[in-house]
């Protein structure tokens, strides 16, 4: 589904990403862990299209597209989500109002008809209540003063509204208590099917405990160092990210 | 409007009434005096540094005359309504024999063009503080001048509509006096449409005077697709007792326009709250200068203002709040907030505070900027595309101003007017 092929990404003078591989396919659950500055975040915005990255080499591709040639909303309404390590507040639109925006901007995309309102808000009440989300968060703006949890669980309730083929968690669990890591858990595992995939960013073990990956890639110094099963996580837990990054060094 | 093309108008002015310049009442000719000695304000003078309004009327229009022109109005408000054409009241197109029980609605003048009898101007809200040419120019020349009134416990939930358009080439005055008495309770629409191909120039007048307890909602909408509309609208108010302003404003004005508004907060728990929404694009001139004097304690007023400026528009924010020494525990607040969606469009905000007790609340806020690019990828990133975004965002900015406005009509016109603006734009670009 997801294929990243020798991808070199800079911010001005400096290489971020120096020549990163990575294969996801349908129905996998990756997690790419790896030590803090590693460009583990760039990873996930360069494949949802932030600005402010030039792309020196490489491609990403989703489903043979590739997706550097896309806008945002493209990728977007192509089947990519990311949901943000920090979440963007933005005071005056309303929940409930971005998320039919949302939902309808990527139909219209894709050439279907807008979801009607009665349809809306029945979707929204049925996976809100999965995640444990009051009705009373939704009439408020969009992430304004909402806390670090109810910041993610919206985050996760979009993803479920908006059904992408590849999800990108950059760092959901942080700022998370652990009633909360559960139910952003549970949400999660219960959208894995076999036509989607996720790449799911984390320093830590903890989260996977509760979304099993099936694949876990370190990355440090800008690239993807190892591959493994979820054996390789544990051993991280153990030994740190030293071996990686002093291999680079080397 | 130089001095020499406007003593040469003045008598033509005067001609409406059957009135020659020696017969001009007392009132009017001590306005005159004061605007000879003035002039038309220069952008020397501190309040106009932003706004070279002296050059911007350097070609002085011919007065507007009652020839009559057809023409088709749309009713856009649910309303009573008073129609005014290039300034004058057309009783035809007007709701004047509709207007509910406790509504008054009388002229200003008498046929010699005298000031009844019964009328104050109320021009100088301020003690001794406001010398403003403009307003003293206003008193001179305005012609077809009303004065609505409202009596004592008298609530509308419709509101009166004062609709001015203006349709022709001409320099036009007009002066709408608005009196609630005491725990009354009125919303008014005011409106300004220039539909002129070939410019304007206005100088309206709206003065309020709320009694005790009394609530004055008003909703102003400087609009129109006319060239070169060139005006100042100024709003002059003195709120007593726990009496309440509260004041919003749309503009979406091609031209250069000055809003000002010149308010006493004369008595205890008097309140004023004035809220703006500015679009503006090509050459635009916009203009919100805004006094309000704290003349007693526990008084509040609360300024919010948000301009969207795009091309080579220029927004002008100016408050100034001044509290007296007696007006202890006085609450008051400004704050503007630009946004530039061109490289070219300008953003100019002065905040003015004169407090003169010890006891007061008074803050200010202004910020001046692009699109937050942040918000407009977490929004691209969710499927909007850009000019989606762009619009979710301006309208959220917008809005932030009308936050407290609890009025659906007023709200969803705003929100119309708003996205029309915005797809316009987008086209252009």
């Amino acid at each position: 589904m997801l294929e990243i092929n020798d991808l070199h990404v800079s911010v001005g003078d400096r290489q971020i990403l120096k020549g990163l591989n990575l294969k996801v396919a349908a129905g996998e659950v990756a997690a790419i862990m790896g030590p803090n500055g590693t460009g583990k975040s760039t990873l996930s915005y360069v494949i949802a299209g932030r600005e402010g990255y030039s792309i020196t080499q490489g491609e990403i591709l989703l489903n043979g597209v590739n997706l550097l040639d896309l806008p945002p909303h493209l990728r977007a309404s192509s089947g990519v989500f990311l949901a943000f390590q920090y979440p963007v507040e933005i005071p005056g639109v309303a929940c409930m109002q971005f998320l039919k925006a949302a939902m309808n901007a990527q139909r219209r995309s894709r050439g279907e008809d807008e979801i009607n309102t009665p349809e809306f808000i029945k979707r929204v009440r049925e996976e809100s209540e999965k995640l444990k989300i009051h009705q009373e968060m939704l009439r408020r703006p969009l992430n304004s003063g909402f806390s670090g949890g109810e910041k993610k669980r919206l985050e996760i309730l979009q993803m479920a509204l908006l059904q992408p083929k590849l999800s990108i968690l950059d760092e959901t669990d942080s700022g998370l208590d652990i009633d909360a890591l559960k139910t952003v858990s549970e949400g999660v595992n219960s959208l894995r099917r076999p036509d989607r995939a996720f790449l799911i960013i984390t320093h830590y073990q903890r989260l996977l405990d509760y979304i099993k990956p099936d694949t876990v890639h370190v990355m440090a110094q800008g690239r993807i160092q190892k591959s493994g099963g979820p054996e390789l996580a544990l051993e991280l837990e153990k030994h740190g990210y030293q071996d990686y990054v002093s291999n680079e060094a080397a | 409007m130089s001095l020499n093309t406007l003593e040469t108008h003045l008598p033509f002015s005067l001609n409406y009434a059957q009135a020659s310049a020696e017969e001009m009442s007392l009132e009017r000719q001590e306005a005159w005096g004061r605007y000879k000695n003035l002039g038309l304000p220069s952008h020397r003078l501190e309040s106009w540094r932003y706004t070279d309004f002296r050059s911007a009327c350097s070609n002085s229009f011919e007065p507007s005359d009652t020839i009559i022109d057809p023409i088709e109005l749309v009713r856009e408000h649910d309303s009573f309504r008073l129609v005014f054409i290039n300034g004058f009241l057309r009783h035809e197109l007007s709701d004047l024999n509709l207007m509910p029980d406790g509504v008054i609605i009388e002229s200003i003048y008498d046929n010699r063009n005298h000031l009844n009898q019964s009328v104050s101007l109320n021009s100088n809200v301020f003690s001794n503080l406001i010398a403003d040419s403009i307003v003293d120019l206003n008193t001179a020349l305005a012609v077809d001048s009303y004065l609505i009134k409202i009596e004592k416990n008298i609530h509308l939930t419709k509101p009166i509509e004062i609709l001015n358009v203006f349709s022709k080439k001409c320099s036009v005055f007009t002066r709408i006096l608005i009196e609630l008495s005491t725990n009354s309770r009125i919303k008014v629409i005011e409106t300004i449409k220039n539909n002129s191909s070939e410019g304007v120039q206005i100088n309206h007048v709206l003065s309020t005077k709320l009694a005790r307890d009394a609530e004055l909602n008003l909703f102003s909408y400087l609009s129109g697709s006319g060239l070169s509309c060139t005006g100042i609208s100024t709003l002059l108010s003195e709120v007593g007792r726990g009496a309440s302003l509260s004041s919003n404003l749309l503009v979406d004005l091609n031209g250069f326009f000055r809003r000002q508004v010149f308010a006493k907060l004369a008595e205890e728990h008097a309140n004023i709250a004035l809220k703006g929404i500015v679009l503006a694009k090509d050459k635009g001139h916009i203009d919100n200068t805004i006094t309000i004097e704290h003349c007693a304690p526990n008084t509040t007023s609360n300024e919010v203002f948000r301009y969207i400026l795009n091309d080579n528009s220029v927004g002008v924010f100016q408050g100034k709040i001044i509290v007296r020494p007696e007006a202890q525990k006085s609450d008051g607040f400004m704050q503007s907030k630009a946004i530039l969606l061109s490289d070219l469009a300008t953003m100019n905000s002065k905040p003015e505070l004169e407090i003169f007790a010890d006891d007061v609340k008074c803050s200010h806020g202004s910020t001046c900027g692009e699109i937050n690019k942040e918000q407009l990828f977490y929004l691209m990133s969710r499927g909007l595309n850009e000019q989606e975004a762009m619009s979710l965002l301006i309208e959220a900015f917008a809005f932030e101003a009308f936050s407290e406005l609890n009025d659906d009509m007023i709200s969803d016109f705003t929100k119309n007017i708003l996205a029309d603006w915005l797809y316009a734009e987008r086209q252009m670009s």
